[in-house]
């Protein structure tokens, strides 16, 4: 092991050996993607991929921060978080578009390349660190707030309640009405410090939280190094007194829908209670990616364009049941479906992987009976408070779903009704002339399910060709009503299989649902 | 083999980490090889996808978290390597360990829970919720692999009548234990990638939690991390051989040739299943490991005692 030599190379500057060390180390891009940016996602997905690289799990192992779509929305802030959570050497780019995303890669392995910049950042870095007080920093927001949500792992925010949250100040104060709404919610300016009062509270009304953002420090919990709290505690399900803990998935976390953040309490790793935000985009930046306008009953390429929304599902998917190389192929049929010059249907790899995925007796055995969606939508009011109230979900008013009406007839079922949906229309353009259950099982449906969409060749929808989006959006919303009913009483592994085989669509929930963010 | 044992082999000392270490680092790249192919990426990088990865991990800045036992942290981080390394000391290489301890089995399954000290203080000293959680996953699929994985050592050295790594070994002349005793063998490929946090058990460092024990660890901190597991799966490895693959038995060939070479074939083997195959969840592979692993295993202890007091091994 050259442990120490390597570790000097760093600290002592740019020997020669750290260059060499700089020029062979192989990038590892952490994406954040805001809404909107499922367009860039996927191209800086696609270098990735062709250059033998691997995407980051958390900003622990990231040494480039990617973040993908337009500037100004409320994921900018959770890259801030990320940014401040990553060690030198690191670079952070935007990708705007789809077209500069490789670009953007070489702009940012260039900065890394450069070590003599890298080590006067880090000490500036840590001069700025050490000049601000513990208290200071505290109030100043994100510098510090990058090293406390360092719990946070993935999300950059995962720590948020187990510390006075800095940056309340910063994100909640000013702004008011509905803009302020999303970028208060961002900044996870909500529930800082008082877990209790999160705990007891939390439907509170919007207006409460200029009141906690003060009312943090010192509340007389239990200081722990780092200016933390103790977590709280309450009653599990066992009667046992167990801390609560509160933490986020999302937004920046790995294979997550983009926009969207679960705030959970948990106890030990089971979810006790579950709320639902999303982001809105950034003004004028609400393009939709997955979005097509069939013009035939069998428009061949509106299907070869919905199983490549449903293949970048697919891959997410098995990405968070930890299946890496099936994800992976998932990604690689997903660009090829992308691509119009690329043959998909029938061909050996393609096929072989959706054999295997579909036949997986580990992957059926691992998601039996998870995730049964309720039949139908929760009522209102009940409904909006389980979507988070106030600040969750707003529903549109009317022309949309609304409260008690029948799920989506794809969100049916348990999760692996919702993947075999996927499946069968990958199955559509991968191996149109075979019939689902001929060379392979399909994912087993429990009996007694309520039925599945339909055959896999029928049209998906019936004339006059609702477009893709629409369709995307509605399920977006249904997901978002009946998310967080689902994953209380589950553990994180669980709760995060039921989030990716319901992947809302943030993006085409924006554009299609009308007023959804600005109520 | 006989007038080795006891003998502690001092030069083995430095060529026993060192072989581990190639078969750590080919595990890993073979993971990669793995995965570059199923993304349609460019295989022939996969060789030195490992380094190339150790050189960015080298080069970052360790972290420090807010909050975090940062002794204990470390502590558990450097023991994952320590105990794959001080696990194979009892290893024969062809008939010769470094150090043919009298209670080789009994060595071997106490340096692999002490590995779960360490993946567990790896976990927890981080004062990370995603490391936590991937703590007590870790101790979770320990409680369920534990008992099979020791009952499949027992069973082999049952088989031999000795507890001595060596001996088991040489009792294969007749017939290697895989044979003989199929269940342990398969209990304990088993069980050495849920040890080594391996896919397809590969849960505590999962990707649905942000990597789990592994999420804060950065910079070189990690680089032990990630090459301790690699190391616990080739150290494993390394001992089915003797346990069950009659050691360093075969033809032509010297026997330590074929000890690596059978190491290299049970890696090759571990790599290939993880890729197979999706993460099982710990509260499934509870399930599996107390209702389906356990009975087989004991089965198989009885089967292999019957054996042994009819005297036909």
């Amino acid at each position: 092991m050259d442990l120490t030599a390597g570790e000097a190379g760093a600290s002592t500057g740019a020997s020669g050996f750290a260059r060499w060390l700089a020029r062979f180390s192989a990038q590892r891009p952490l994406l954040v993607t805001a809404v909107g940016g499922t367009g860039c996602r996927l191209a800086v997905e696609r270098v990735v991929r062709e250059r033998g690289l691997r995407s980051a799990l958390a900003p622990s192992e990231a040494d480039t921060l990617v973040e993908c779509g337009p500037a100004g929305s409320a994921a900018d802030a959770a890259a801030d978080r990320v940014w401040d959570q990553m060690g030198e050497p690191r670079a952070r780019v935007r990708v705007r578009t789809a077209e500069e995303a490789a670009a953007r890669l070489d702009e940012a392995r260039a900065a890394l390349l450069d070590l003599p910049a890298q080590r006067r950042a880090a000490q500036h870095r840590s001069g700025a660190d050490r000049a601000e007080g513990p208290d200071q920093a505290a109030e100043s927001g994100h510098s510090e707030q990058g090293d406390q949500g360092d719990q946070g792992g993935g999300d950059g925010g995962g720590s948020a309640d187990r510390e006075a949250e800095p940056g309340h100040e910063e994100a909640g104060g000013p702004e008011g009405g509905d803009r302020g709404d999303s970028a208060d919610r961002s900044g996870r300016a909500d529930y800082g410090g008082p877990a209790d009062q999160g705990d007891q509270d939390d439907q509170s009304g919007h207006g409460d939280h200029g009141g906690h953002s003060h009312g943090h420090h010192g509340r007389g919990a239990m200081e722990l190094p780092g200016g933390m709290q103790m977590a709280d505690r309450g009653d599990d399900r066992d009667g046992l007194k167990l801390d609560r803990l509160h933490i986020e998935f999302g937004p920046a976390q790995a294979d997550w829908p983009a926009g969207l953040v679960a705030e959970l309490t948990v106890q030990g790793d089971v979810v006790q209670e579950a709320r639902l935000h999303t982001y809105a985009p950034a003004p004028g930046g609400a393009a939709v990616f997955w979005d097509y306008e069939a013009r035939e009953v069998l428009d061949p390429a509106a299907a070869r364009f919905r199983a490549a929304a449903a293949a970048d599902s697919l891959q997410r998917f098995l990405a968070v049941a930890g299946w890496a190389p099936a994800a992976a192929t998932g990604r690689l049929l997903r660009d090829h479906l992308l691509d119009p010059e690329e043959g998909v249907t029938g061909r050996l790899r393609f096929t072989r992987w959706l054999r295997r995925v579909r036949a997986s007796r580990t992957l059926r055995w691992s998601i039996r009976g998870l995730g049964r969606a309720p039949d139908r939508l929760p009522d209102d009011p009940s409904g909006r408070r389980a979507a988070g109230g106030e600040g969750g979900v707003r529903r549109p008013a009317s022309g949309f779903l609304s409260s008690g009406s029948p799920l989506p007839p794809r969100l049916r079922g348990d999760v692996a009704h919702r993947i075999g949906h996927w499946i069968d229309d990958i199955a559509a353009v991968v191996m149109p002339d075979t019939s689902d259950t001929f060379l392979a099982p399909p994912i087993q449906r429990e009996p007694g399910g309520p039925p599945a969409g339909g055959p896999p060749s029928a049209p998906p929808f019936p004339p006059p060709f609702p477009p893709l989006g629409r369709e995307r959006a509605e399920c977006a919303l249904a997901a978002a009503a009946v998310l967080p009913g689902m994953l209380v009483g589950r553990d994180l592994a669980a709760a995060r299989l039921v989030v990716a085989s319901f992947d809302p669509d943030l993006e085409a929930l924006s554009a299609y649902g009308g007023g959804a963010h600005h109520g | 083999m006989a007038d080795t044992a006891g003998i502690t082999n001092w030069w083995g000392l430095l060529a026993a980490p060192a072989l581990l270490a190639a078969l750590a680092y080919a595990a890993a790249a073979g993971s990669a090889a793995l995965t570059l192919r199923a993304s349609g990426g460019p295989v022939s990088s996969a060789p030195a996808a490992p380094a190339r990865e150790a050189a960015g991990l080298l080069l970052r800045r360790p972290r420090t978290v807010p909050g975090a036992d940062t002794l204990l942290w470390r502590a558990g981080i450097a023991t994952v390597p320590v105990a794959a390394v001080m696990a194979v000391l009892v290893v024969p290489l062809g008939g010769r360990a470094v150090a043919d301890l009298s209670i080789g089995v009994v060595w071997f399954n106490a340096m692999e829970v002490l590995l779960w000290g360490g993946m567990w203080l790896a976990g927890w000293g981080a004062n990370s919720v995603w490391g936590l959680v991937g703590g007590y996953r870790y101790l979770a699929q320990g409680l369920s692999h534990e008992l099979p994985h020791m009952f499949a050592l027992t069973t082999a050295a049952l088989g031999a009548g000795s507890l001595r790594v060596s001996d088991i070994a040489a009792a294969q002349q007749d017939a290697w234990f895989v044979l003989v005793m199929p269940v342990a063998f398969a209990v304990y490929l088993v069980s050495a990638l849920a040890m080594s946090v391996r896919p397809p058990f590969d849960h505590p460092a999962g990707a649905d939690a942000a990597g789990g024990a592994a999420a804060e660890p950065a910079g070189p901190d990690r680089l032990v991390l990630l090459a301790g597991r690699h190391l616990m799966l080739a150290a494993a490895a390394a001992m089915a051989v003797p346990l069950f693959l009659g050691g360093g038995a075969g033809p032509l060939l010297p026997g330590w040739t074929w000890s690596l070479l059978k190491t290299a074939a049970v890696l090759a083997v571990l790599v290939w299943v993880g890729g197979r195959l999706p993460t099982v969840r710990m509260d499934r592979f509870a399930e599996v490991g107390w209702v389906v692993l356990l009975p087989l295993v004991l089965l198989q202890a009885l089967a292999v005692s019957v054996f042994v007091v009819a005297g036909w091994m």
